[in-house]
């Protein structure tokens, strides 16, 4: 990720800064500039609160550069309270049994992934259960 | 003059797929390219167009212009480019030439598929090369590869239509088993259930043999207008149709986790445009990507029905003497899967078949094939229809 | 009302390794060890963690426990000796994370084990002055111990973070004293690995004398009497120190012991007597005198004293407890921890 890429989508990938539509109240994540419901570019930021639930999850041996020396690790699908559904790690996981469908999760911030020694280090969210697993 | 209706397939020409070391990404392009003339027997001088279907020349060889490069060494001086769909790059290639023959513009016209994967010798390397076609910013940096996304499709059917690993597995020793009798698959070998699910753990619920292998290979056909096509072949196979279906490019984007919406779409309109039914199908190549891909794929083409598709497998209705054989050439996941190339292999089978030089694997009674071919975990998908003229 | 704290938060990281499994690592006898140091198992980072994302989550949990709005945090300091980059704060990280940017001034402070305390008394300092309405300190540590030697059995990790306002405290500053001297027991010079110490230095003439001076300091200065403390929070380098200052002073132990964090998460640095503060404020009721003591090697201390106000009450189910954390726990073997703690040359 370059720095200004980085840079730009810090808001999101801090504090769930997502877009609603003003016409249609559709809710999107990341921030977006034009509706692609309705068309509107009558868009307001706003973040959304971080809690949510575990629609599904997967335990990744096999990892892409930046995530092989951490595997294995939890990648999951969330739907945040307010309807919108991202991608995010899970963490905090002692017992992998314990996880369950619709668990309640809420984000946490963590390294989105191990960086290399001199370049900048990639900050974000990734879910934790709510109640310790 | 009347509206052209259909493309036909005059010549085919495709490489051995697997580790092709030996052959840069131009020798290989060569090796299918002159193939194809030589079977259509078509002067390179009469190509209108190059269109190369190629996922990844950027992140594996650091060479993109493609088609122009392409055109330089093989010394077809048509226009020429690059198509990128992700996995679907030679499919959409392939469908952007159909198109273009029916708008009249051209009337011969080759597409090219090719990828060379091998210059990648790290895992790491190569499922961060197949990330860069998902949302890289919302999904890969968040710790997506292709096997998780696909790992959570299969646990989300397991669930919710009741699909065992076993079945899931079974689509891998089936796509080997065809594979075996496929003189140019990459895998001759033959797998069992518990090989499968016994090796090494990629994303739970999937292993590595539910994968596709890195793979070099090239695959090309000749593309003739209808009028133009018996000049050559006086039983000519035709490209009928050739629909493209969307779905957002982030898995947790898409309403179902269970289907492909993309394909749905595509595989519906066809059906409904040329007043036929998945009846009318006698075998399909399809997307196996991953094992679970090809289960979730013949339902959304709806050759099977929908959550039936694991079944299907564990039942041989897709074996190559069943109902609706599927993935004849071995698929993706034994012919091999040079990523950009897989589009065009799809529809080289489908010729072969029509053809009846399939050999060993040859399925009888054609009537109509299709193709699917999908980029990323589902987003981009293409669905073809092939058949005889009248 | 009077400056104090609004709100506070930890975060301590759920891994843990034991000193037995340290032990085993060096060849060295774990229960003469773990009786020596007084101090069973501490906590590690996971993978992903620094301390600038254990800053984050002890912010995100102050802030809810204070219930401000963080667009009113004007000041954030952080205190580590473990900052994610020698260039660039750790401090701003923060606010853009708690949404508290960008009216406001941030910088991350470094003073051994007393970085964080060192933030408090700035914010509180500016809180007095008027300049700001709130503002927050944090003190985060990873701290990192050389393979094999004895700082390796207590380096721990964790943060603590207080939000300091005049508006609804849970417990109000009486007042702060420091003792600062040129004391070198624990250094670690540019572009090092690890820290050196000096041994037993690092007690008589270091940790105590420092620890007892700002105590005594403070206590002249405000005209109280160590009895007059209800829970005392000393810095916590094992959790042997804090009992022998408490004893040197005459207080009885039991007004130190529900700070001893250490025992379960070993020496988080700059968060040590900050963590061992919010677990005492945890534990307060309305009208406890609560003496905090920071120790920084190099070498301070900071000395401060709160009164808890009914307002502790009112906020008290807004708290994540710091026992939730020590409570959260998954063992890692000496192999894992050598790898979440990058101990192994990848490159
Ligand atoms: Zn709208």
């Amino acid at each position: 990720m370059g720095v200004a890429q980085s840079w730009r989508t810090q808001s999101s990938r801090y504090r769930l800064a997502g877009s609603k539509c003003n016409e249609c109240k559709n809710y999107y994540f990341p921030v977006t500039v034009v509706c692609s419901n309705c068309e509107s570019d009558n868009l307001e930021v706003i973040n959304f609160k971080g809690t949510g639930k575990l629609v599904e999850w997967t335990r990744v041996d096999e990892g892409a550069s930046g995530f092989d020396h951490v595997v294995p690790y939890y990648f999951a699908i969330i739907q945040l309270d307010e309807g919108v559904r991202l991608s995010a790690q899970l963490v905090s996981v002692m017992d992998e049994s314990k996880i369950t469908d619709g668990m309640p999760v809420r984000m946490t911030f963590r390294k989105l992934m191990e960086s290399t020694r001199e370049g900048i280090i990639e900050y974000g969210f990734k879910a934790e259960p709510v109640n310790p697993i | 003059m009347k509206q052209r209706q259909k493309v036909a397939i005059i010549g085919t020409g495709m490489t051995a797929f697997g580790d092709l070391y030996e052959y840069e990404i131009t020798d290989i392009s060569n090796l299918a390219i002159f193939e194809a003339l030589r079977s259509s027997k078509v002067s390179r001088k009469l190509i209108e167009s190059l269109y190369v279907g190629n996922m990844g020349s950027n992140v594996f060889e650091n060479q993109e212009n493609l088609g122009n490069l392409i055109s330089t060494y093989s010394g077809i001086k048509s226009p020429s480019f690059k198509i990128q769909a992700a996995e679907a790059s030679g499919a959409v290639a392939l469908r952007t030439a159909y198109k273009n023959i029916l708008s009249e513009s051209k009337d011969i016209v080759m597409v090219l598929g090719v990828e060379k994967m091998t210059e990648t010798t790290k895992q790491p390397e190569l499922q961060h090369a197949l990330a860069t076609g998902l949302d890289t910013m919302w999904e890969t940096k968040m710790g997506a590869t292709m096997g998780a996304l696909f790992a959570i499709m299969a646990k989300s059917h397991m669930k919710k239509y009741g699909t065992t690993r076993e079945q899931i597995a079974q689509v891998v020793v089936k796509n080997h088993n065809n594979g075996a009798k496929n003189p140019k698959a990459q895998f001759h070998n033959k797998l069992t259930i518990e090989k499968v699910m016994n090796s090494k753990p990629v994303a739970t619920p999937l292993n590595l043999f539910d994968a596709c292998a890195m793979s070099d290979g090239a695959a090309s056909v000749i593309l003739a207008a209808e009028d133009v096509a018996y000049s050559y072949d006086s039983d000519p196979i035709f490209i009928i149709d050739s629909k493209q279906g969307f779905a957002p490019i982030a898995l947790h984007q898409r309403d179902s986790l269970t289907e492909f919406s993309g394909t749905k779409f595509a595989a519906e309109k066809l059906y409904k445009d040329h007043s036929i039914s998945n009846k009318d199908i006698s075998f399909a190549e399809v997307h196996d990507i991953f094992s679970i891909s090809e289960i979730i794929a013949i339902e959304s083409l709806g050759l099977v029905p929908v959550g039936e598709g694991g079944k299907a497998t564990e039942e041989g209705v897709t074996s190559l003497d069943g109902e609706i054989p599927i993935n004849t050439s071995g698929g993706l996941k034994a012919r091999g899967a040079p990523l950009g190339a897989t589009g065009i292999a799809q529809a080289i089978e489908v010729y072969e078949q029509f053809k009846g030089s399939a050999e060993k694997r040859q399925v009888k009674d054609i009537n109509y094939a299709m193709s699917h071919s999908m980029g990323g975990s589902g987003g981009t998908s293409v669905v073809t229809l092939y058949g005889r003229g009248n | 009302m009077s400056v104090g704290i609004e709100g506070y938060g930890v975060y301590i990281p759920y891994f843990r390794i034991t000193v037995k499994e340290i032990a085993r690592m060096w060849n060295d006898d774990h229960k003469t060890i773990s009786k020596g140091i007084n101090v069973i198992e501490k906590a590690v980072p996971d993978m992903d963690e620094d301390t600038a994302t254990i800053s984050v989550n002890a912010a995100r949990n102050a802030l809810n426990h204070s219930g401000i709005d963080p667009k009113n945090l004007e000041a954030i300091y952080v205190g580590s000796e473990s900052h994610p980059y020698a260039v660039k704060p750790t401090a701003v990280t923060v606010a853009e994370a708690i949404g508290a940017t960008p009216y406001m001034t941030a910088a991350d402070l470094e003073f051994a084990c007393k970085a964080g305390t060192a933030g408090m008394q700035m914010v509180f300092g500016l809180v007095k002055a008027n300049e700001i309405k709130y503002g927050l300190a944090i003190g985060t540590d990873c701290a990192q111990g050389r393979p094999g030697d004895a700082l390796e059995y207590t380096a721990g990790a964790g943060g603590a973070a207080f939000i300091i306002g005049n508006e609804a405290p849970i417990a109000t500053l009486e007042g702060m004293a420091s003792f600062t001297t040129d004391t070198p027991d624990f250094w670690r010079r540019e572009g090092a690995r690890y820290p050196s110490h000096a041994g037993r230095f690092t007690g008589e003439p270091s940790y105590f004398r420092h620890t007892i001076s700002a105590t005594e300091r403070l206590l002249n200065k405000l005209n109280l009497n160590v009895e007059d403390f209800d829970r005392i929070s000393f810095h916590q380098p094992n959790g042997r120190f804090p009992l022998s200052a408490a004893k040197i002073l005459n207080i009885p132990r039991e007004k130190v012991e529900d700070s001893l964090c250490v025992v379960k998460v070993g020496n988080t640095y700059s968060a040590a007597s900050m963590v061992g503060f919010a677990r005492q404020l945890d534990l307060a009721k309305p009208g406890e005198r609560i003496l905090l003591v920071s120790y920084g090697s190099g070498a301070g201390s900071d000395a401060f004293s709160f009164v808890v106000t009914d307002e502790i009450e009112n906020k008290r189910d807004r708290a994540v407890l710091v026992d939730q954390y020590i409570s959260r726990r998954k063992e890692l073997d000496y192999a894992m921890y050598a790898k979440h703690r990058g101990k192994f040359v990848m490159e």
